[in-house]
């Protein structure tokens, strides 16, 4: 794996990592009403995230040779075709996020104000999560047999 | 129909040249292993730059590196 593709499957891992720790979280508190106790109860979920993400950065940061180029034309070229599926996946899950309370809960529903920062958050991870997947694809599937 | 093809001799010249590794020649040619993969194997298509670099890392022609053919199919 080149530097970009461990980017973005570190990408992808952290942000499926964060999000799940981010949903349990929220569900505790705002829908099950319980709030964590003790110091592991609290600090638990953001441990996690630290420990994942501090074990990808290494991961990252490990070099495939001493001469190992960061980043050449063909990644530029991936880079860019993913940005483009990102940013019309963007318009999609805004349209979604629009449109889909109104269908569920009506023109005159409500949702709490807990959920709003969710929704930001969780369309934003969606996207990310994307341009992210997007990566991967490319390189899967320009993927030949080649030794090393 | 007609589609265009571009093949090539980067795996017989790597090879003819003391078994280079592909990581050798990406280092050599300022690319990642991985674009290298995809070249040999004719699933991209490098700019001329690239192209250059690769053959005077062989220190051969272009054309022996890369030939390109039209397949009618």
């Amino acid at each position: 794996m080149n530097r970009a593709q461990k980017n973005a499957l570190g990408g992808l891992i952290f942000l499926l990592s964060t999000f799940t720790m981010m949903s349990y979280v929220f569900f505790r508190i705002f829908v099950l009403k319980k709030t964590p106790v003790g110091f592991a109860g609290r600090f638990l979920p953001l441990a996690v995230v630290i420990l994942v993400s501090g074990t990808l950065l290494v991961w990252t940061l490990k070099r495939q040779s001493p001469r190992e180029v960061k980043e050449d034309e063909r990644d530029k070229l991936i880079d860019n075709r993913a940005a483009m599926a990102a940013f019309i996946s963007a318009l999609i899950v805004f349209l979604a996020i629009s449109g889909i309370p109104r269908l569920i809960l009506g023109d005159n529903g409500c949702i709490p104000a807990w959920s709003l920062p969710l929704i930001n958050l969780g369309a934003f991870i969606i996207v990310a999560m994307i341009y992210f997947a997007a990566i991967l694809v490319q390189y899967f599937s320009g993927r030949g047999d080649g030794d090393k | 129909m007609e589609t265009n093809e571009l093949k090539n001799n980067i795996r017989r010249l790597r090879f003819e040249n003391g078994e280079m590794t592909q990581q050798e020649l990406a280092d050599k040619a300022g690319v990642t292993r991985q674009t290298i993969i995809a070249i040999e194997a004719g699933k991209y298509s490098p700019s001329l730059t690239l192209a250059f670099k690769i053959a005077k890392t062989f220190g051969a022609p272009l054309e022996e590196v890369f030939q390109y053919e039209e397949v009618n199919s």
